[in-house]
């Protein structure tokens, strides 16, 4: 039985025939680069399964209890419910270790994934008209993720993340005019408060996620509407698109991807272990390990928080506490500046057409210039977020790689966009690809067996890389090489 | 397989796109570029009606020469990976051989898929013109909203009192909010050392002042309140004449001082102690683990480097007539970080 | 022709990569333990071995602090744990390393140190029987992991110092540390024995041999290792999928078509045209990265054990 008769008995009722064709005929680009977002999808589908898991194992309450579980270096330690039931489900739970941790890791992917496809996006100018709004939805992703992240983090009470919960506590408490009444509201009370878990718990799994599909929908709907981007290539205009229909082959491959991307993620569950929480042991206000990170998403602003130097300042008799500046001021801005992005471009390039066709990053030096600088101002910061742990590394001062750090936090940003807009710039003037047109002369033989220099970017680039094995082939030939002069009659040697 | 490409039918004429011939013949140039640039030698190219007017030019390369039995292979170690995560399950579970097995299966899947469609499809390369997005009309949708007798702007009135409310009704269901916390009322500016008091630890045993070594450091609460988070307090022992004048004005006993552990930067546990009594380097420092704010014991916790802005409190120190520690006040300043209104 | 290269840097990328490897293997072969001898006379080690910074009273030098109220305990801990004797004199960072001396030779050091009136804390004792480990987590993660990390891997403290991981420390060496505060940790005597015990059974049992039920403990320093093992993951797995499962080519070709060269003329019949680059050369180069990778997180997972 064909299939369009197989759901025979759904489009008698409901229709749909029209949308399934459009659907299955919609052209999706080949370009490598445009799974990146996939990736972030298919984790996004793992983590809903692994995690509807979990909860039927966790249990969110801060009420202490005496651990008997199987791990025996801390049976009789007093430790929260929630504590507890995630020791439970790891060690008593078969198969429960496994789940956790692949959840987990699906966390930490799934952000990663959003951000190297939202630098895929930034650096192809897919941002641009019409797809601001979808820029600005995937930003909100982004923050709803990284939300996600710290909840779920934050959920098991263990040292770690509650060293974390504390300082994000202190960063609340910070926020002038409201800080201390806001984080009593927030947070239900004084450090360290007995029910906070319950919240963080709601927030976890149901606030979030539900925010997040109803983004994630509205997202790939716009994207249906709008189709992809493509990019440039032969053939490829403004306003059309070319690529492969999306059945059979493309959503093969598809499939395909995620089922790689949730074994991937099964084999990382299975094989590394992430946050072993019976290592770190429960929470306890008065006791902290050096060492302490958060999830790697946080680091920034855990750099922000360790650089920030020790300013605090009256106001009209508002204190102003370097928390705030480096807590909420600096992330605050950074992403303001993310999400205004399409209106900067707009602002800066006084570019409002609408826009399909993707541009190579070279294509705008200054705009990838500035993503190449904010990548390296996140890094600096991200590192600065384990200056302890790379201080015992290399056996220097904390002190002192603080203040390199502080430095580069201004130098880095700066060089490495100069360099960027200089390899753009050398880039489009060459208008090769590094990889695989190496710069040199092509030689070719001619018809009377001369050897004669084409210029690089005048030959096909087939013929253009062919250059190394005739160069080697003949190195006395190469002779005095030259300028790459486009000089086809000149003869450069005979045999 | 519409050659056309139009549809024939006259339903909704304004969503239907009219494709011209040069829009054609632009597509089939630009597909033949395409199609090159691609090194694919197309046995079929033909153009496919989309069903909603529209159409697409789709290429299909030649037959792939791959075979299926790598595919079927793949599919075959998926399932029997499958079969003995269950196996592996059943007996008991091993963690590292169920996520491989799991994750093994999944991904083997995932690369059948992959390769039944990299090795045993034809490649296909498809191209269409896209539809403009703003799709006009705009006067016909304000002739919809606006029939002059069905109306509703005219309401201005009944429009304005159902925003106020609409309004009363937000601002009413935010009070329940109200609920989530009580008011902070004072409850970070005190701890609960007061004046009297007894040092104990974590455990409760009180603290004399020779349970404490030269160059110690323990954490101690206020006596029965050892689960006052805001008041755990570092307690350590200096050699007395390195401190200096100030601190020693703040409540110590012989060498023996208090500093809140809550730091005064994001409210980490002040928990390294760093000792050097070598001279001429010879230091008393706290280190916070967290962001590594750097205090000098001998000078009131006074901030040497890092984030932190203020020193952490000191706690006056005595001693009882049975010679155990005691506090002789709360701190003389709000522990932990900064807030706005801070006294 | 051109994948040759390719080949050489590959060859060469692994030769370095297990010279990199090797390097702790062979570095710590360097130094063996002196050979034992029937009666070591203490003072005569003192004299060749530490007289020359300590001075052979024992009262210091510019380049060595006096040992003499340094105890027992304190001269046992840095002989037995080889962060004494220098390999050279002058102030310096004092690491663990191979020990120079056996038990008899450090006894008999101490004993000339206490002949010359040295005096301070003994040598402790250590019963593990019975010990405590849950209590010694406790006290473990409220005292120590502010500086040795909660899982005993060693911390910064400032000043360029590190507080050392605890792999292969034994329970006599934490008891000793415990009561004696060296460098700059502070002094712990006021934990009593059965508390010394418990800290040192916890440090044995969990910070040396951690439950890695999880996989791989990759370091057990938690999320800068496992953000770095994404890393990994994005930048192999997650790029390499994509580019197998994507297009790799379209993007290499300008909107506008290039212009080529006239194929017939002059330019007739160009000698050997091949790929710019072969699949092995690409699989090559993938390789390279990957191993220097590998390389990068074998070295700094030997570094961390080896302190």
């Amino acid at each position: 039985m064909k299939l369009g008769q197989a759901v025979r008995p759904l489009t008698d009722r409901l229709g749909g025939t029209r949308f399934a064709r459009v659907t299955a005929n919609k052209i999706f680009p080949r370009h490598w680069s445009f799974v990146l977002g996939e990736v972030a999808l298919y984790s996004f589908l793992v983590l809903v399964a692994t995690g509807i898991y979990l909860t039927f194992f966790f249990v969110p309450s801060d009420s202490e209890v005496v651990y008997d579980g199987l791990y025996g270096p801390l049976v009789g330690t007093s430790v929260s419910e929630a504590y507890a039931s995630t020791m439970r489900l790891s060690f008593e739970a078969r198969a429960g270790l496994l789940i956790r941790q692949t959840h987990h890791w699906a966390a930490l992917l799934f952000i990663g994934s959003i951000m190297v496809h939202m630098a895929r996006v930034y650096f192809t100018g897919a941002f641009r008209r019409p797809r601001e709004l979808n820029w600005i939805i995937g930003m909100t992703l982004l923050l709803l993720a990284t939300g996600m992240g710290f909840t779920g983090y934050s959920l098991p009470g263990d040292l770690l993340s509650g060293t974390g919960l504390r300082i994000a506590y202190s960063v609340a408490e910070s926020i002038p005019l409201a800080g201390p009444w806001l984080t009593f509201l927030i947070f239900g009370g004084e450090w360290p408060v007995a029910g906070f878990t319950s919240r963080l718990y709601a927030l976890h799994i149901i606030v979030l996620p539900v925010v997040i599909l109803g983004l994630l929908t509205a997202h790939l709907m716009i994207l249906w509407r709008q189709k992809h981007t493509h990019m440039t290539g032969a053939g490829a205009r403004e306003h059309n698109i070319i690529g492969e229909r999306l059945w059979p082959a493309y959503a093969m491959k598809a499939g395909g991807l995620a089922l790689l991307v949730s074994g991937g993620l099964f084999l990382l569950g299975g094989l590394v272990q992430i946050n072993p929480v019976w290592l770190y042991g429960p929470y306890d206000p008065a006791s902290v390990s050096i060492a302490s990170q958060p999830d790697w998403y946080i680091g920034f602003l855990e750099g922000s928080l360790r650089l920030w130097p020790g300013w605090q300042f009256d106001i009209f008799g508002v204190r102003i506490a370097a928390l705030f500046w480096s807590g909420v001021v600096l992330p605050g801005l950074m992403f303001t500046i993310l999400y205004a992005v399409p209106y900067l471009h707009r602002r800066f390039t006084g570019d409002d057409e609408i826009h399909h066709l993707a541009q190579r990053p070279r294509q705008a030096p200054g705009r990838t210039a500035a993503g190449a600088a904010a990548i390296a101002f996140y890094l600096v910061l991200v590192v600065a977020g384990g200056q302890d742990v790379l201080a015992a590394h290399f056996s220097i001062s904390v002190d002192r790689l603080r203040s390199i750090l502080r430095v580069l936090v201004f130098v880095a940003p700066l060089v490495t966009g100069l360099v960027a807009y200089r390899l753009c710039r050398n880039l489009a003037d060459g208008a090769s690809h590094p990889e695989r047109n190496p710069v040199g002369n092509v030689l070719a033989r001619t018809e009377d067996g001369r050897y004669v220099a084409v210029h690089p970017s005048n030959a096909d680039p087939t013929a253009a890389a062919a250059d190394h094995a005739s160069a080697d082939r003949h190195p006395a030939d190469d002779g005095g090489s030259g300028p790459p002069a486009v000089d086809a009659d000149a003869p450069v040697g005979g045999p | 397989m519409n050659e056309s490409g139009v549809g024939s039918d006259g339903e909704r004429p304004d969503r239907r796109r009219r494709e011209e011939p040069d829009q054609h013949d632009q597509e089939r140039a630009d597909f033949e570029a395409a199609i090159r640039a691609a090194s694919l030698s197309p046995r079929d190219v033909r153009r496919l009606d989309n069903g909603d007017g529209s159409s697409q030019l789709l290429a299909i390369g030649e037959a792939p020469r791959g075979r299926p039995g790598l595919v079927a292979l793949l599919l075959v170690l998926a399932a029997a990976s499958a079969v003995g995560f269950a196996v592996v399950y059943v007996l008991g579970g091993q963690h590292q051989l169920q996520g491989v097995l799991l994750g093994g299966s999944l991904a083997l899947i995932g690369v059948a898929l992959v390769a039944w469609s990299k090795r045993l499809l034809p490649e296909t390369l498809s191209l269409e013109t896209r539809p403009p997005l703003d799709e006009g009309n705009h006067d016909a949708l304000d002739d919809d909203l606006a029939r002059s007798e069905l109306d509703v702007r005219g309401r201005r009135m009944l429009l304005r009192l159902l925003a106020g409310a609409g309004a009363a009704v937000a601002a009413a269901i935010a009070f329940p909010l109200r609920s989530l916390g009580p008011d902070p009322d004072g409850a970070l500016e005190h701890t609960s050392w007061r004046p009297g008091r007894r040092l104990v630890t974590a455990e409760g045993a009180p603290v004399h002042e020779d349970d404490i070594p030269m160059d110690g450091a323990l954490t101690v609460y206020p006596e029965a309140h050892t689960d006052a988070a805001d008041s755990q307090v570092m307690l350590v022992r200096v050699p007395g004449e390195l401190l200096s004048a100030a601190t020693v004005a703040g409540g110590v006993v012989d060498g023996r001082v208090a500093y809140s552990k809550v730091c005064s930067h994001a409210g980490c546990p002040v928990g390294q102690f760093r000792v050097d009594h070598r001279s001429p380097d010879t230091s008393y420092q706290l280190l916070c683990p967290c962001h590594q704010s750097l205090f000098d014991v001998l000078e009131g916790c006074r901030v040497l480097a890092g984030p932190a802005a203020t020193p952490l409190p000191q706690l006056p120190l005595a001693t009882d007539d049975d010679g155990y520690l005691i506090a002789t006040d709360d701190f003389p300043s709000p522990v932990g970080p900064s807030y706005w209104n801070e006294p | 022709m051109s994948a040759l290269p390719h080949l050489l840097a590959i060859a060469s990328s692994i030769a370095l990569t297990a010279g990199i490897t090797m390097i702790p293997l062979v570095a710590g072969h360097a130094a063996t333990p002196a050979q034992e001898r029937p009666v070591p006379d203490g003072a005569e080690l003192y004299g060749t071995t530490c007289a020359s910074c300590h001075a052979p009273d024992g009262r210091g030098t510019p380049d060595g602090p006096s040992l003499l109220d340094e105890g027992p305990a304190a001269v046992d801990w840095v002989l037995r744990t080889g962060r004494m004797p220098l390999s050279s004199p002058g102030v310096q960072a004092v690491a663990r390393s191979e020990p120079r001396f056996d038990s008899a030779q450090i006894d008999a050091i101490i004993s000339h140190l206490q002949s010359l009136g040295m005096e301070g804390p003994g040598i402790p004792t250590v019963d593990l029987s019975g010990a405590d480990v849950v209590r010694g987590g406790e006290i473990f993660r409220r005292n120590c992991a502010s500086c040795h990390q909660s899982v005993a891997q060693g911390g910064a403290v400032n000043g360029g110092r590190d507080a050392p991981d605890l792999q292969g420390v034994d329970a006599l060496t934490i008891a000793e540390v415990l009561k004696v505060g060296p460098g700059v940790m502070p002094n712990f005597s006021e934990l009593d024995d059965t508390e010394v015990a418990d800290v040192s059974a916890w440090v044995i049992q969990v910070g040396q041999e951690p439950d890695d039920r999880g996989g791989a403990g990759i370091g057990h320093i938690g999320p800068i290792a496992e953000g770095l093992a994404l890393l990994l993951v994005i930048a192999i797995g997650v790029l390499g999928l994509a580019r197998w499962i994507g297009d790799r080519t379209t993007d290499m070709v300008a909107s506008e078509p290039i212009e080529v060269a006239p194929a017939g003329g002059s330019h007739a019949g160009a000698v050997s045209v091949e790929e710019p680059r072969s699949w092995a050369a690409r699989l090559g180069s993938r390789l390279v990265a990957l191993a220097a990778v590998v390389a990068v997180v074998m070295d700094w997972v030997k570094t961390r054990r080896s302190r």
